[in-house]
């Protein structure tokens, strides 16, 4: 599978299902609006820029984890179902942090990792059904724990995100 | 008795890999690199470091040379390699991980004593990685011109 079928498949999956469960007229207009707005931040500005270099990045590690053993250590394939999880968590990470480096697990999840300097990094992984696994070391502390991916981010790793990039420790 | 049974193959070894068990803790360990999803341009990525089955594969690369440690993976490893992430035992054994030397095939060891639980195998990779240094192929070749 291309980086662009995988982003074709992913990217309209993920925009029709992202947190709306409602099925009525006013539910379908708030997120008929999401979707605009999130077009138009697409289209606009450096914002735009680096999501969607994200986005290519995360279509690109997904299609060279496409099979299993990729990394001749017993590596499982990348999970689809994470890879959407991976879409959809792109899309909820404020933009006032910078991008991450995204890889694949040996267990086929997806990780986002925030690289600032040495013992100043933070990780989360994400699973199939969006559960995030995170781990971070913040100077002399660390960090870690797992948190279920709902409609927004949980607490906890936005907490963590704060402590990284506001060097609070 | 089980002990004594690990004590006696981890001595048989050392031997076998050449390596003095007294000067362990200065052994280095290579884990080869296979994909560019595990390291970026300056560092490895902890995800080079996550286990499969509770092991991490690696080979005691104390005493080679350069071109001996690339040869050594690629006859063990059959993927094209672009790298090497290095790191001393000790730093394995501070971190609160374990190197089992199997020799099978000669030099490989695993690292176990990883916890069950992923985000906290995710901390070990992080510490792991800020341990280890980023040697890449390339730059040696490069190098040796």
């Amino acid at each position: 599978m291309t980086a662009a079928q995988l982003a074709m498949d992913y990217y309209e999956g993920f925009l029709g299902t992202h947190t709306d469960r409602g099925v009525s007229k006013e539910a379908k207009e708030i997120r008929n609006r999401l979707e605009d707005v999130h077009k138009e931040i697409l289209k606009s500005l450096s914002l735009g820029e680096s999501y969607k270099d994200s986005l290519s990045a995360l279509c690109e590690i997904a299609g060279q984890a496409d099979v299993s053993n990729w990394d001749g250590y017993g590596a499982e394939q990348a999970n689809s179902l994470a890879i959407q999880q991976a879409f959809r968590l792109l899309r909820t990470l404020p933009a006032t942090f910078r991008s991450p480096e995204l890889s694949v697990d040996p267990d086929g999840e997806i990780s986002f990792e925030w690289y600032m300097e040495p013992r100043r990094v933070f990780s989360i992984s994400i699973g199939p059904h969006g559960e995030l696994s995170y781990a971070g070391l913040f100077g002399r502390s660390d960090a870690h724990g797992t948190e279920y991916f709902g409609d927004e981010l949980p607490k906890p790793i936005v907490d963590n995100l704060n402590r990284l990039f506001s060097r609070r420790y | 008795m089980n002990f004594l049974n690990r004590l006696w193959t981890t001595l048989i070894g050392y031997f076998r890999a050449g390596i003095s068990p007294k000067n362990s803790l200065g052994v280095l360990l290579s884990r080869f690199l296979t994909h560019k999803n595990q390291f970026s341009a300056t560092r490895v990525k902890p995800n080079a470091f996550l286990p499969r089955d509770l092991k991490l594969s690696v080979f005691l690369t104390d005493g080679l040379a350069g071109d001996q440690i690339w040869i050594l993976g690629e006859k063990y490893v059959k993927l094209n390699i672009y790298g090497r992430a290095e790191i001393a035992y000790v730093a394995v054994s501070e971190i609160g991980l374990k190197v089992e030397l199997d020799n099978k095939p000669q030099r490989h060891a695993n690292i176990t004593g990883w916890p069950a639980q992923k985000s906290e195998q995710k901390l070990y990779a992080l510490k792991l990685a800020e341990k280890s240094s980023l040697l890449l192929r390339s730059k040696q070749i490069e190098g040796s011109y």
